[in-house]
């Protein structure tokens, strides 16, 4: 190799440079060779620092720049352009094989269509000078990283931890087994190394090169005492030297070691025999493995036409010539462990690419079948990429195959035995957890997809407990809380346009502007039976409201009004009685002391004395105010009083002279002569007060239409003579059936009453129904009114007083009648309502009762 | 312009006429008077304003043809005879008080009497339509007073006359007193709101 290519700008450089002349990358990785101090600890926490996310880890670097190395020198003798070195870094026609492989490298892969035609053909040769690059010898002990070393140093990782613990079967059995498996035939190990270099890959060549070896240590049925040996017992390695490529073997396989690819080496590693038995590997559990066959075997075995197909033998009379191959191992197929399984993949993927094509006796029909025997034990993920995956094959060696697409992408996954002890991945576990970050994303998506759940899943395997490093070295999965999960719910696919396929991608139009048929829906209101016969309630409820109920005629004769007529009639009769004579001659009642006043101050007046009488009554309680006047006026002018007569009321002065003219016919009073009539005060109190104030003013003439006032009044009007005042009277009668005129009179008019040296006296004459309202004015001595007449009751007693029989003497009989009659009707009535009332309850609850 | 013009009036006439009660000063109470005699005019001339309006108001209703027309007819008839008579003869004329007398005095006699027979039919079915406490009181009060107040026959019961008396003296006059004090208090207020503008009858 005279130049090593640049693997950060890809451009060539002599060999002998560390750094490249153009961009000043390092050509070499500065992996510091292990040293005892560096080999990972037995300990359970590998103490090593973690690195910052997004670079690739040291190791990871190293190995990828070695790697650019060796393509780049592989690629030399094909004879490609400037730019051809690049090529092996670009991803391969068809197939993510490259891709993979790239990525685990550390380079990124380039889009398929970019590649040129005859890339896969270039990319065949790098696969065979990487796999010769992928030397131990070659990347040296200094090159090796850290979890190649540990690896190398014994140190078990999870997977042969958990591989190794099978209750079911002796170990000694399992490791016994095992090792039988890879022990070849007699006959096969005879074959000449120049056939096995022409038609065997020379990585199996390696492990039949290992197993050669491994045969005087440990023959079939017995193991040897280093696999006996806890793994931990196992002595350290001597720094620099492989524990299993070191010494003679490690110097007798140099071609297969530069022709392997960096994780071809990693799994050629995995089943060497002192790998198990130092990863705690027992015979059984690798009996049992290799009797789960994985399904993709299985399709092999159920059709050996399709894998003629897709890869087709060169020399199908060779396999029997080459019974190193571990996986050329027909009659043991069937019991083929896990890991070797994997590895198988492995190798097919190389072989689909081009330069293993001759070399894949794997492939041959002879070699698949008996892995038939294990078929309904293999592991469903292998079934179903054997079912959908192997369909994709039809387009032969051109394509690489779908299946086998995935199983590239399982060169890691921790089988137990697959060679992959000393993968990157389970070298990144076992740094702690801090390593999570420096792992390459295929990585981590590979191993939850895939390796773990399969993994988790194996049956018959009993969980053991690990170590506390060994649990540190769990994958990522296990040692993180949980997953993360892409919500990929809201992710929009685009499906047209220049955006077609890319997810989260805005959509151009938007969910709302989508025309779509609106949502039809029913009309039809969903009711219970209950509700609609709620509702039909009130539909009817508002039909009777807006119906007019019809008026009951009342019937022309009701028991109303027959109790009405009757009341009538016998009121009428009570009444009447008297003016024919029956009961008429009643006892005049006894005097009050108000009615006693009265007569008092009529009977105290001087002769000629002038008197004011306001008549304030109207005429329809002429027949009770009538008695009760007669009675006092009749007194009055029984004392000769000349009478001034005026009223508030617009009826009053007629009623005045009707009644002067009628009940008082009898003493023949004269008018204007003796009693004069001022007529009507208009304004109610506002005319009283006025009258009261200035009666000259107010009533300056008599309802005859004389002067009553002045020098201008007539001189025969003798009641006015004189009267400057209406204290100038010598008393104040007023004559009133209604409360509030009796009230007008007391409190405008009888404050004027009230000279400097004498007080008029105010009588009051009012019905019964005044009564309650006026005798609060009413106190023999200090108050308003000095003398009350009350109603007929009143009058009787005044003319009792007085000795005379008139107006209310006549009146007083039949009103005795009326009233006893009537409060008779009123005590029967209230009877029988009192009894009907307490007898219809019961007429009521007897038929209640009765039921 | 017009409601405080018109409140002004209203306030200081009151006040005059309120200082011309109280305080007896001769021009106040003259003014005091002739106010008053002005408001005794103005009343007079209400009352013809009244009259006027009850003939127009009938009179149109006699024209509308309908039921009520011939009870409006009588009202104007009576109203134009009594008129013409009374302000022709006079009021003390023998034709008015015909009129008065055997007209008015009748029918409204005619109605207290109505009146009586209604009253004492009520108070017969007062029982029937509602039977509790105070419609016990109620009728019993009327008993009393009905049967206390009308000689029965000669009958006099014991003790029934100074019950009576003892109701319209006590209770009935309580009551009335109350009334009374409640209206006085009433018309201060009204005064007082009427002298100030805040009450305005007169409008405005």
């Amino acid at each position: 190799m005279a130049e090593v290519r640049c693997p950060m700008c890809g451009k060539p450089n002599p060999a002998e440079l560390e750094e490249c002349q153009f961009c000043g990358a390092r050509l070499k990785p500065l992996v510091a060779p292990p040293s005892q101090e560096e080999s990972p600890p037995s300990g359970p926490e590998p103490d090593v620092p973690a690195e910052p996310a997004g670079e690739p880890a040291d190791w990871l670097s190293g190995f990828r720049e070695e790697e650019e190395a060796d393509r780049e020198d592989a690629a030399q003798p094909a004879d490609f352009g400037e730019e051809e070195p690049e090529l092996p870094r670009k991803a391969p026609p068809r197939g993510g094989i490259q891709e993979r492989l790239a990525r685990a490298g550390g380079i990124e892969p380039e889009p398929a269509g970019e590649s040129a035609p005859d890339e896969g053909a270039a990319f065949d040769e790098d696969w065979s000078v990487d796999e010769r690059a992928f030397d131990d010898e070659d990347l040296g002990e200094a090159e090796l990283p850290d979890w190649l070393v540990s690896m190398r140093s014994g140190e078990e990782s999870p997977v042969e931890a958990e591989a190794g613990k099978s209750p079911e079967e002796p170990e000694q059995d399992e490791k016994s087994d095992y090792v039988d498996r890879w022990s070849p035939p007699e006959e096969e190990a005879e074959v000449s190394p120049e056939a096995s270099e022409i038609d065997v890959p020379e990585w199996m060549q390696g492990l039949e090169e290992e197993r050669a070896e491994s045969e005087p240590k440990a023959g079939p049925g017995e193991l040897p005492d280093w696999l006996k040996q806890p793994a931990a017992d196992l002595p350290e390695p001597e720094p620099g030297a492989d524990p299993w490529s070191a010494g003679e073997e490690q110097a007798e396989r140099p071609s297969w070691e530069e022709q392997t690819p960096d994780w071809l080496a990693d799994l050629s590693a995995g089943p060497h025999p002192d790998d198990a038995g130092e990863a705690g590997f027992s015979a059984s559990e690798l009996q049992d493995e290799a009797e789960d066959l994985p399904d993709w075997l299985d399709d092999f075995a159920e059709s050996p036409s399709e894998a003629e197909d897709y890869f087709p033998p060169q020399q199908p009379e060779e396999p029997e010539e080459e019974p190193g191959l571990p996986l050329e191992l027909p009659e043991e197929a069937g019991e083929m462990p896990d890991w070797l399984a994997d590895i198988a993949p492995g190798q097919q993927e190389v072989g689909g690419t081009g330069p293993f094509e001759g070399e894949l006796e794997l492939d041959e029909p002879e070699g698949v079948a008996p892995f038939t025997a294990g078929d309904e034990e293999s592991p469903d993920w292998l079934g179903g990429i054997s079912e959908e995956d192997l369909a994709g094959l039809e387009g032969g060696f051109d394509e690489v195959p779908d299946w086998l697409s995935d199983l590239k992408s399982r060169p890691i996954e921790p089988e137990a035995g697959s060679g992959m002890v000393g993968s990157p991945r389970e070298a990144g576990e076992g740094e702690g957890e801090g390593y999570e970050s420096e792992l390459p994303g295929w990585f981590d998506e590979e191993t939850e997809a895939e390796g773990l759940s399969e993994m988790e899943v194996e049956p018959g395997l009993t969980p053991a407990t690990l170590p506390s490093w060994l649990e540190a070295m769990r994958p990522v999965e296990d040692a993180a809380p949980a997953p993360p999960i892409e919500d990929e719910t809201e992710d929009h696919v685009e499906s047209a346009g220049p955006l077609s396929g890319l997810r989260g991608v805005l959509p151009a139009e938007p969910e709302v502007a989508r025309l779509r048929k609106p949502p039809t829906y029913s009309s039809r209101l969903q009711v219970t039976e209950t509700q609609e016969s709620q509702a039909e309630i009130l539909r009817n409820l508002l039909k009777s409201e807006s119906r007019s109920r019809p008026i009951p005629t009342p019937p022309l004769i009701s028991s109303q009004h027959v109790l009405r007529w009757v009341i009538a009639a016998v009121l009428i009769l009570a009444i009447l009685l008297p003016l024919v004579g029956v009961g008429g001659a009643a006892p005049l009642p006894t005097f009050t002391s108000e009615t006693a006043q009265a007569n008092r101050i009529i009977r105290d007046l001087p002769p000629d004395s002038r008197v004011l009488i306001g008549f304030d009554y109207e005429p329809g309680l002429s027949g009770e105010m009538d008695a009760v006047a007669d009675a006092v006026i009749d007194h009055l002018i029984l004392r000769g009083a000349l009478l001034t007569l005026v009223s508030s009321s617009p009826t009053g002065p007629v009623v005045a002279e009707r009644f002067m003219s009628t009940t008082q016919a009898d003493h023949n009073y004269t008018a204007g002569t003796q009693y004069i009539n001022l007529g009507y005060v208009p304004g109610g109190r506002t005319g009283l007060l006025s009258f009261a104030e200035s009666p000259q003013r107010t009533l300056p003439y008599t309802l005859r239409g004389a002067t009553a006032w002045g020098t201008g009044a007539d001189p025969a009007l003798a009641p006015v003579q004189g009267i400057d005042a209406l204290s100038d009277f010598d008393m104040l009668m007023v004559i009133t059936d209604n409360p509030d005129t009796a009230r007008a009179w007391i409190e405008q008019v009888q404050p004027v009453l009230v000279a400097d040296d004498s007080q008029t006296p105010l009588v009051m004459a009012v019905s019964a129904q005044a009564e309650p309202m006026v005798r609060p004015y009413y106190h023999e001595s200090a108050g308003q009114v000095q003398g009350l007449v009350v109603g007929l009751r009143g009058a009787a007693a005044y003319s009792n007083l007085t000795g005379r029989v008139n107006l209310p003497g006549a009146y007083w009989g039949a009103f005795g009648i009326g009233s006893a009659v009537a409060a008779a009707v009123i005590l029967v009535a209230s009877i029988v309502a009192i009894a009907s009332s307490l007898i219809a309850p019961r007429q009521k609850r007897a038929p209640e009762e009765a039921a | 312009m017009r409601a405080p013009f018109s409140a002004v009036i209203a306030i200081s006439l009151g006040i005059i006429v309120l200082l011309g009660y109280f305080v007896p000063i001769g021009p106040l109470t003259s003014l005091r008077i002739v106010l008053l005699d002005w408001a005794v005019i103005l009343a007079g001339v209400a009352l013809i304003v009244g009259v006027v309006n009850l003939f127009y108001v009938h009179w149109k209703k006699t024209s509308e043809g309908n039921t009520e027309s011939l009870y409006s007819g009588v009202l104007v008839f009576a109203l134009l005879i009594t008129l013409v008579l009374v302000g022709w003869f006079g009021p003390t004329h023998t034709f008015s008080l015909w009129i008065f007398n055997y007209i008015q005095v009748p029918v409204e006699s005619s109605l207290m009497a109505m009146l009586a027979i209604t009253l004492a039919y009520a108070s017969a079915r007062l029982l029937r339509r509602r039977i509790d406490l105070l419609s016990g009181v109620f009728l019993a009060t009327t008993l009393v007073v009905l049967l206390a107040t009308a000689p029965l026959f000669g009958i006099e019961i014991p003790g029934l006359g100074e019950l009576r008396d003892w109701i319209a003296q006590v209770p009935a006059t309580a009551g009335a007193r109350g009334i009374l004090l409640g209206v006085a208090l009433g018309v201060v207020a009204t005064g007082l709101r009427v002298l100030m503008g805040a009450d305005r009858p007169y409008g405005g």
